[in-house]
């Protein structure tokens, strides 16, 4: 395969900040690149034909999301972004342009750790006369209804978060803390490499090659915005990171099971000294880790198959969006 | 013997009419009488272009009786009936198949026929009848003169052509209905190829032919290619060598198929390692569903070393032939295809097992449990999988019907 492949460095980084210490090798970034893109053409692929459901011929913002509806935390994360998104083209309009970054985001920080619903709250100067949009989810439960349902609001006394948020906020709270926990350590200089890393993406400032590398001509016929393109990058930073972190595990499996082989034959590796190279090293993720943990992403739940008992014939699979 | 026959003929017409008890048509009962009469009169008058053959001979009764030539009664009466043919062959035709009664048809005849006709209609109905009595005719066509509407055979004079051949043909082919004759002309090349649905053994059959593609263009080498073919037979399957394949023998087999059903291109470097990591994950699926089923849910946290671990215990009985890949991967490196290896693996397996602290082993019954629960985890069941679970030891106890429960 004669395949150029075009996001290492973007790939690397995004390992470094999912738990990837050691340098991957380009076999493993290759493999990822290619896990990446085929996920992006699943997703477009779905996602049109979730649009022409809708008898619309061109993607939009919830199609994308549908995709991705049972995975709780994400798509918190994913409205969470985008509603930065919109708070900072927001500001741009309001300010004119002329805006450093560090002081719009300590005022948005500021406007954030106010209740959520920032227009009835009287914003902090003019640069808050923006809303917050979060973005409607169709399939929700507060828009089955035919009258509009406001938005439970905290301020209010209304019912809290219920489980699945819970449950939600945990996953996010848990890739926080072990971020936290990594760059506990970390001097300055490295915690400034870790947060321009953190910034890897795909698509940030670079949608033209991305559409490019995904083929996204020829697969819709109408060409996707320039949200569809973001929600992407986004989506494809958490495969990298979800991908890599079932890899570390799929690894650390492997080396467990090594020791214990090693173990049980009496092959006792002789004491560490001081001088010994190190072992995190020589032992990067490797291509076959990261395919073992894409199979393992793909793992159809026992109640899709739970039908199909005692009868035979060819189950028909689709890629599952990770 | 003629009166004989006809005294015959008519108790037998007399039998098959006489469900009422009426009597016959007024047609009938005239012929009682003189059945012999018209009928030596049409064995020896004939017609026009008779060919008649004589009917029945009178002095030998051992002898069976030739049939009689019905086709020249017929064909008078036809031409003597004109347009009302068609709607005469109707009435018989319904009569003869049980929709009209006698009485129907005595009226409806009685429209048609006038008192000559009469004596046709009784000559050709008896004639047929006496025919049916004796031997099929040689010919199997029937009388297809029978069958034709006026339209579709206006009754012709046959021309006498002078090649008696060409003349046998052609009445021959003339004798064929009109959608028989098209039929015929429809034959073409390829006419009986699709027929209906082929049989399974017939499919098999073919499918398990070696095809040698026909090659256009003398620079592929047509030796190379059929040597290509026979060596991707000879290549050892995975059955037989119970290890999986390595990327040379995958090659040999994909290119000896890809010969065979017409890519004379033959095929790319990489396509063996895809085949190979397409087998590995399909492997490494079925046995995840395998521990999936078999393992309960308690170890479930145990379920992803221990898939990895159990795949390394077996890796010592089966080698694997490429060396990039490291142990680990063997995973899908039991011939799963065939039962036998897994058991083999399994049971060598058992006495490692101590060590483990756990009991984590699966077991040959654990892997029959799970394919009898979902054959769809390998598609379709095969030869080995049968033996699996022909060999499975059950308790008598289980086979037998439960009790019932006696008052």
């Amino acid at each position: 395969m004669s395949d150029k492949y075009r996001y290492k460095p973007e790939i690397q980084q995004m390992m470094f900040v999912s738990g990837e210490t050691n340098d991957p090798p380009t076999e493993t970034t290759a493999v990822i690149e290619d896990i990446v893109r085929s996920q992006v053409v699943e997703m477009l692929l779905q996602a049109t034909a979730q649009a022409a459901k809708r008898g619309s011929r061109s993607i939009a913002v919830e199609d994308l999301i549908f995709l991705i509806r049972h995975d709780r935390a994400k798509v918190n994360r994913l409205r969470t972004y985008l509603s930065w998104k919109d708070v900072r083209k927001n500001a741009k309009d309001q300010e004119g342009g002329a805006v450093e970054g560090a002081d719009l985001l300590e005022d948005v920080a500021g406007a954030a750790a106010a209740p959520t619903a920032t227009g009835p709250a009287d914003p902090v100067g003019p640069k808050m006369k923006y809303r917050k949009s979060k973005v409607k989810l169709p399939w929700d439960l507060t828009n089955m209804f035919p009258e509009p349902v406001p938005d439970a609001e905290d301020d209010d006394g209304a019912a809290g978060p219920d489980e699945d948020e819970l449950e939600a906020s945990l996953a996010t709270l848990q890739r926080l803390k072990s971020a936290d926990e990594r760059t506990r350590a970390m001097t300055k200089e490295e915690y400034v490499h870790w947060s321009e890393c953190r910034q890897a993406s795909f698509t940030f400032r670079k949608g033209k090659r991305f559409r490019e590398w995904a083929g996204i001509s020829a697969l819709t016929d109408s060409k996707p915005n320039d949200d569809i393109i973001d929600i992407l990058g986004f989506l494809t930073f958490e495969i990298v990171a979800v991908l890599t972190e079932e890899a570390i595990k799929v690894k650390e499996a492997e080396d467990e099971m090594e020791m214990r082989r090693s173990k049980r034959t009496k092959t006792r590796k002789t004491e560490r000294f001081l001088f010994d190279p190190p072992d995190e090293d020589q032992r990067p993720v490797l291509a076959k880790h990261v395919t073992e943990a894409f199979r393992n992403l793909q793992r159809s739940k026992p109640k899709q198959q739970a039908l199909r008992n005692f009868s035979g014939g060819l189950v028909r699979t689709r890629t599952a969006v990770i | 013997m003629l009166a004989q026959a006809a005294s015959r003929t008519s108790t037998q017409s007399a039998a098959s009419h006489g469900v009422n008890g009426s009597a016959s048509t007024r047609a009938s009962p005239q012929p009682l009488k003189k059945t012999s009469s018209p009928m030596m009169q049409t064995a020896q008058s004939g017609g026009p272009a008779a060919q008649t053959t004589t009917t029945n001979t009178p002095s030998k009764p051992q002898r069976p009786a030739r049939r009689i030539e019905v086709e020249q009664l017929m064909n008078d009466f036809r031409r003597a009936l004109g347009t009302n043919w068609d709607h005469y062959r109707e009435i018989i035709t319904s009569f003869l198949t049980g929709h009209l009664t006698r009485i129907e048809l005595e009226r409806e005849l009685s429209v048609i026929l006038d008192r000559s006709m009469v004596r046709m209609h009784n000559q050709f109905l008896l004639a047929s009848l006496a025919n049916a009595l004796r031997d099929p005719p040689p010919s199997m066509n029937g009388l297809p003169a029978w069958n034709m509407r006026s339209k579709d055979a206006p009754l012709r004079i046959s021309k006498n052509s002078g090649d008696p051949v060409v003349a046998k043909l052609k009445s021959e082919i003339m004798g064929f209905t009109p959608r028989e004759r098209r039929r015929i002309k429809a034959i073409t090349r390829d006419a009986g190829k699709k027929g209906p649905m082929p049989s399974t053994i017939v499919l098999t059959k073919q499918a398990r032919l070696v095809k040698f593609p026909s090659v256009k263009d003398k620079e592929k080498s047509k030796i190379n290619i059929t040597q290509e073919i026979t060596q991707s037979y000879q290549a050892p399957l995975a059955t037989e060598s119970f290890e999986l394949p390595d990327t040379d023998n995958m090659r040999t087999r994909i290119l000896g198929i890809a010969y065979e059903h017409g890519l004379l291109d033959g095929i790319a470097n990489d396509v063996p390692d895809v085949m190979l990591a397409g087998l590995e994950y399909h492997l490494r699926d079925f046995l995840q569903q395998l521990l999936d089923r078999v393992r309960p849910k308690k170890h479930k946290k145990m379920s992803d070393t221990t898939f990895v671990s159990l795949a390394n215990a077996s890796a010592q009985f089966i080698t694997h032939a490429s060396t990039k890949e490291s142990v680990n991967t063997s995973t899908a490196e039991n011939g799963v295809k065939s039962g036998a290896a897994v058991v083999n693996g399994v049971k060598a397996k058992r006495q490692r097992t101590q060590q483990y602290e756990d009991d984590n082993i699966i077991t040959a019954e654990d892997m029959a449990l799970a394919l009898e629960l979902a054959p769809h985890s390998i598609v379709e069941p095969s030869g080995p999988m049968y033996r699996l679970w022909d060999v499975m030891l059950r308790d008598e106890m289980d086979d037998l019907p439960a009790p019932s429960v006696q008052q």
